[in-house]
């Protein structure tokens, strides 16, 4: 249990084609039945998080509906719970500025607000389960002013040339920090999750703000490496960190991987998510799974092989589905055959529809689409 | 306090002893159903598709599970700030406390209970039946009539009317005869357990029969044919659809398999009729390169290696490579080793299977776990016990405690 005080940012200006067109990518649908917020906010949960402030930036209504009032994540409290925190927009300029920095200067009540001790900044796009109990042990024994997460065999097939890369000595003190370096000088990526007291969060952002910055890790963290005992925390477990539709098509597979799985959905550390009292899936006489993932609600008469299946979707006989990611309440008729297919929520594939992707293009199919 | 028209009683007191190891340790509507349900889900959710919110449920034996279970009613949307759903055990009074004694007195210990809400009707209902209903078409027929009380019926096969009790109604619904198990049915319309009360009616006969000694408080033996006797309007109300009576294992293993029929006999995968559970808070389920699933139901949790035939699969069950089942009931967290085939087994809670257990596949004289409630072939094995690698437990079996004898058999 620790006394702090957590804030994910749900909207990093992270595109994902069409996939969040109309949703930030914390929204993003993953692993069957969950959203991409659900793996930071239930980790802040499990390490007995009790305010929870959710920054989200842009079309965060589909956010808003998953979040509800936070009571799947035990959030919905007297004190603190959920809260998520619109942008505002007023005369500071703050809001729907150039950076994180605006963002999160734009809730500074909030922060000022809370009673915690410390606060958890994170972005909502890991898949992780992260115990921040530990990283607070970290964070004091280290005398640490502010502590960054980094994890050195990050799960992503993009270089590491597209993240936040730090340098960092033996004592766990942060030396260097490079944004997007195009030769990294180490394999150790930032989480973009940080540790550090309330006030001193508030305080670097008024600081920044009054500079007229706006990227926490460019021009607050990387300015500061030098002047402050930044300590980095080895975060040793699995993250899918999800950027683009390479990672979210390669996180999404190896979810299929009983390690993965075991890891990320510890028992004793479950994932919440919003409950939607599907009925389990039934299974027809012509059933042939493999090798998949399968939510409730759905109805599977065909063939399904490498893939995750959400809740409420039908798979009709004689379909072939392979290596596809098919997401709530979509349909695919008899007789189809899919492969290499991203499919986002409610899609009809007609009787006898032929999709077929490749891996280093999966096919893509936008949300309520007939095909 | 706002009035409430009609307020919901769900009878869930019953020990359920026919449904044996199951109901060791639990309530019988806390039994679990259909994968991811727990009986009393049915009602439950009924009620709260009814529109009726304010529900009372009596429970007295073993209730821990079925009142930490139902907590606060809000997984059925019965956490309300008018009414809601209450847990109402019996307790102790002024002078001594005492026991549940039938079902009509379950709901004399809670006329205050009732009686805060002040209502127009009292809707009694069972916790141990699987069945969707919309309560309201009932308690507008029941308005229409003007009834004193309006009982559920439906249309049950002669040959099976005699196990159940028989409402013989005129052209007009008008009930004019009831009889309780008769040899020779008049009728093959049977009483679902479902009433719709005028409370002021109800109170007064509850009253009378509380000062009967004689009496064994019961709503089909007593107040029912108290009722009749003073020529009390009566109408019997028609059901038409899916309705069990889960209260014997025969029943129970029917009522799952009929979920899980081509086309289902019952029908879950209704999206304006949801059968509302506390959800496990589990991943999907995975399954693997070798399972082979058909004409079965799986649901969150679940990791599936080996062959799963025409059976029901609750949350969080491990079924390992080269293990087959077949018209199973696997309940909640239960893991099944290598190589085990279990045919028609109902497997409790937790328990573990070790590798090559056979169950439920050969007959044998001398059972050591040979029980009367087991009949059709079906074996129960009773939850969070091991059953040891190797062993062979015989058809129609209740195993209550694992001990291994001798060399493997049982």
């Amino acid at each position: 249990m620790i006394h702090a005080m957590g804030l994910i940012l749900s909207d990093n200006d992270i595109h994902i084609n069409t996939l969040t067109e109309k949703r930030s990518v914390a929204a993003l649908p993953i692993a069957g039945r969950y959203r991409l917020i659900d793996f930071i906010l239930s980790s802040m949960v499990n390490s007995g998080i009790t305010n929870v402030g959710v920054i989200p930036r842009l079309n965060y209504s589909s956010l808003m509906d998953h979040l509800g009032s936070g009571k799947e994540w035990d959030l919905n409290r007297k004190n603190g719970g959920l809260q998520i925190l619109p942008p505002y927009i007023g005369r500071g300029m703050h809001g729907l500025g150039e950076g994180n920095i605006d963002l999160v200067a734009a809730v500074g009540g909030h922060i000022k607000r809370s009673k915690q001790k410390h606060a958890i900044l994170a972005d909502g796009n890991n898949v992780l389960n992260i115990d921040f109990d530990d990283v607070m042990d970290f964070h004091l024994s280290n005398h640490s002013d502010i502590t960054l997460v980094y994890n050195e065999e990050l799960q992503t097939d993009r270089a590491l040339s597209a993240h936040t890369i730090l340098e960092v000595d033996q004592n766990n003190r942060v030396t260097g920090m490079e944004v997007r370096p195009r030769r990294p000088k180490s394999k150790k990526v930032f989480l973009n999750i940080m540790l550090t007291e309330r006030n001193f969060l508030q305080h670097l952002i008024d600081e920044a703000v009054a500079r007229g910055e706006h990227d926490i890790a460019r021009d607050i963290l990387m300015k500061k490496v030098s002047r402050l005992n930044i300590c980095a925390y080895d975060f040793k477990g699995y993250v899918g960190c999800i950027d683009s539709i390479r990672s979210y098509y390669d996180n999404s597979i190896r979810i299929l991987n009983e390690n993965v799985r075991k890891e990320l959905f510890n028992p004793n550390r479950p994932i919440y998510t919003k409950i939607k009292d599907q009925v389990p899936t039934n299974y027809g006489s012509y059933a042939s799974v493999h090798n998949s993932l399968i939510a409730d609600g759905c109805t599977i008469e065909g063939e399904v092989k490498n893939s995750i299946i959400f809740r409420g979707v039908y798979i009709g006989k004689c379909a072939r589905v392979s290596n596809c990611i098919v997401m709530q309440n979509s349909v695919i008729q008899d007789g189809c055959e899919l492969d290499h297919v991203v499919m986002d929520k409610e899609v009809i594939v007609r009787e006898s529809g032929r999709l077929i992707g490749d891996y280093n293009y999966p096919m893509i199919i936008g949300k309520g689409a007939v095909v | 306090m706002a009035r409430t028209e009609c307020v919901a009683m769900i009878l869930a007191g019953g020990q359920g002893s026919r449904l044996g190891v199951l109901t060791d340790d639990l309530a019988k509507p806390a039994v679990p159903f259909g994968g991811k349900y727990r009986i009393i889900d049915f009602t439950l959710s009924n009620c709260t598709h009814s529109g009726i919110t304010t529900v009372g449920v009596l429970t007295q034996y073993q209730p821990l599970d079925l009142n930490t279970y139902i907590g606060n009613g809000g997984p059925w949307d019965l956490d309300r700030n008018i009414g809601g759903v209450y847990v109402l055990p019996p307790y102790v009074r002024m002078k001594a406390g005492e026991w549940y004694k039938g079902t009509a007195n379950a709901i004399y210990q809670n006329i205050p209970f009732i009686e805060k809400f002040d209502p127009e009707y009292v809707l009694v209902l069972s916790g141990d039946h699987i069945y969707k209903m919309d309560y309201t078409n009932m308690i507008r027929y029941h308005k229409k009539t003007g009834a004193a009380v309006t009982i559920a019926v439906m249309s049950v096969p002669w040959e099976e009317a005699s196990r159940f009790g028989i409402m013989n109604t005129d052209e007009t619904g008008r009930i004019t005869e009831f009889q309780e198990k008769p040899a020779q049915p008049a009728s093959n319309q049977a009483s679902m357990g479902i009433y719709v009360f005028n409370w002021r009616d109800l109170k007064e006969y509850l009253i009378a029969d509380e000062q009967d000694p004689s009496s064994d408080n019961d709503f089909g033996k007593n107040i029912i044919p108290n009722m009749l006797q003073n020529r009390e309007e009566m109408f019997a109300f028609q059901f038409q659809g899916y309705w069990k009576d889960v209260g014997t294992i025969q029943s129970l293993w029917e009522a799952n398999m009929d979920i899980i029929a081509s086309p289902p006999v019952f029908n879950l995968h209704d999206n304006n009729w949801r059968i509302y559970s506390k959800n496990p808070i589990q991943p999907p389920h995975y399954v693997s390169s070798d399972a082979y699933i058909v004409n079965s139901c799986i649901t969150e949790g679940c990791n599936i290696f080996g062959r799963v035939e025409h059976s029901v699969v609750s949350d969080g069950v491990t079924i390992e490579k080269g293990a087959i089942i077949k018209d199973c009931i696997i309940f909640p967290n239960v893991h099944i080793g290598e190589g085990a085939i279990l045919e028609k087994t109902i497997v409790g809670q937790g328990t573990t299977i070790g590798k090559r257990v056979k169950s439920g596949i050969r007959e044998s004289g001398d059972n050591p776990y040979a029980s009367d409630l087991c009949s059709e072939g079906i074996v129960l094995i009773k939850g969070d016990i091991t059953i040891d690698e190797d062993t062979e437990i015989y058809k129609n079996s209740m195993v209550r405690t694992y001990q291994r004898i001798g060399g493997g058999e049982v």
